[in-house]
């Protein structure tokens, strides 16, 4: 029986020498993978926020919006929307996260009338909004460009978008 | 290599069983890393594509309403158009609606894909029987009588006139509702959002009623093939066009600034109403004390409804 069990330790001594072994040879491929699922993963959630933030924006001004007005702040443009409704505005800007400094986001904020505005983040909170700047082309055409950042790999990607507005028109 | 002799027959081969695991960890893990990619690949190819219809098709509503003589607009299929990733195709089509009895007119762009049937409208309707109608030559009209004080300007041309309201359809704008009609909270939230609400013989069937002290803001059609009651206090600055099968109940100090009454029934006013527009009624039509109106013919002029999906 001493025996036996003396023979699975070198079993595992030597099972853990093969494994590291393969780890040595393939090392560099393995990292390089591994930078690669990275990257990969980086992408994947830089264009998930930005169909977020795309969507929202987009389904509020070109179906639902009257008027918009364009205003600057600190992070960049205020997209000011009066509904069509009247007794709604929606507000989409950037700004930085109450409790991160470092960090941007999309905030959406919806005001009816007669009552405080409700306010939610559009962007998570693994990607931070280095730019934000929507333009007037004409009356009835944006041009929005917005730099995402996922914070912790520090891929940066940058997405311009152009939103015709079906029932409104920019100021 | 003398150890090896006393190994157990199923005891051999344990070493290779464990790189054996480890390369199978790896490679699900590898697999469960491609299907995740693979799904988001397609998700945003999706998205792509999606984002491609709606462009499409908004273009085509805008340029279908902003052609110079939309008289002319007629139905037409577009050619098949390819979308990228994939080469999905796609039929664009624009389809322009006459109603034979309503004075409407309704452009729809549909574009049909695989998965997706995407579709837009957009209204223009006139009032009932059409704004050129002899029955909107006057302020107030009344197929039957009119009772209560109004000033002399505002009575119609040789009145009473025969009643000709009944003839005209009005029950063709339920067929072009884009939503039930709104209640109070709907109203107070979002206001009407130039559009036609109508009710049905669903949930929002029978009396009609928009509560007191609600104040009703935006543009929007109001149908109901039964009573519309509108209580006391209420207040409305749009254009608002309240076109009822049944009776109309204005409650006291009501004041609506851009409205258009038209009613299958009659319309009872209470006291303290302030009415800019136009009042149209086949029964007779009962006016409070303190009664105003004063006469406001664009209300009549065509109602655009906004370009919404479907």
């Amino acid at each position: 029986m001493t025996r036996r069990n003396g023979f699975l330790l070198l079993e595992i001594l030597l099972a853990t020498m093969f494994i590291c072994v393969l780890f040595a040879t393939f090392y560099q491929l393995f990292l390089q993978k591994i930078g690669s699922l990275g990257r990969i993963y980086a992408d994947i959630e830089l264009h998930r926020a930005a169909r977020v933030i795309i969507s929202s924006v987009e389904s509020e001004l070109v179906y639902s919006t009257r008027e918009i007005v364009l205003e600057e702040n600190k992070y960049g443009s205020m997209i000011i929307c009066q509904n069509i409704g009247l007794r709604r505005s929606v507000v989409f800007y950037c700004r930085n996260m109450p409790n991160e400094r470092n960090k941007t986001a999309i905030y959406k904020s919806t005001k009816i009338e007669d009552r405080t505005a409700g306010i939610n983040p559009l962007s998570s909170p693994e990607v931070s909004i280095e730019q934000w700047q929507c333009e007037k082309i004409n009356a009835h055409t944006l041009r929005l460009k917005m730099q995402i950042k996922i914070t912790t790999l520090g891929r940066c990607k940058t997405f311009v978008e152009v939103i015709r507005l079906c029932n409104g028109c920019v100021i | 290599m003398q150890r090896l002799c006393y190994l157990r027959p199923h005891q051999r081969g344990f070493a290779v069983l464990s790189v054996i695991f480890l390369v199978v960890f790896l490679f699900i893990l590898t697999q469960g890393i491609l299907h995740i990619v693979c799904q988001q690949a397609k998700s945003q190819q999706e998205y792509i594509r999606q984002r491609q219809i709606v462009v499409l098709g908004i273009d085509l509503m805008l340029q279908a309403l902003q052609t110079k003589e939309p008289v002319k607009l007629s139905s037409k299929r577009l050619p098949t158009i390819l979308l990228y990733p994939g080469a999905e195709s796609v039929v664009p089509q624009i389809q322009v609606e006459n109603c034979a009895t309503l004075p409407l007119r309704a452009v729809n762009v549909e574009i049909k894909s695989k998965n997706v049937a995407w579709q837009m409208q957009h209204l223009q309707l006139e009032p009932p029987g059409g704004t050129n109608h002899e029955i909107y030559n006057n302020i107030i009209y009344s197929g039957q009588e009119i009772i209560g004080n109004i000033p002399k300007d505002l009575l119609p041309a040789n009145y009473p006139l025969t009643n000709i309201v009944p003839t005209i359809d009005t029950k063709g704008y339920l067929k072009y509702k884009s939503m039930p009609l709104p209640d109070a909270c709907a109203l107070r939230e979002v206001g009407l959002l130039s559009r036609i609400y109508a009710n049905d013989n669903g949930v929002s069937s029978g009396l009609y009623i928009i509560g007191n002290n609600t104040i009703i803001k935006g543009n929007g059609v109001l149908y109901s093939g039964n009573p519309i009651n509108l209580q006391k206090d209420c207040h409305s600055s749009g254009k608002l066009w309240l076109i009822c099968n049944d009776k109309i109940i204005i409650g006291d100090n009501v004041k609506l600034e851009h409205a258009f009454l038209f009613a299958k029934g009659p319309i009872y006013i209470g006291r303290n109403v302030s009415i800019c527009g136009i009042i149209v009624s086949a029964g007779r039509i009962e006016l409070g004390d303190g009664f105003s109106m004063q006469g406001d013919k664009s209300v009549l002029e065509k109602f655009s409804t906004s370009c919404y999906m479907n």
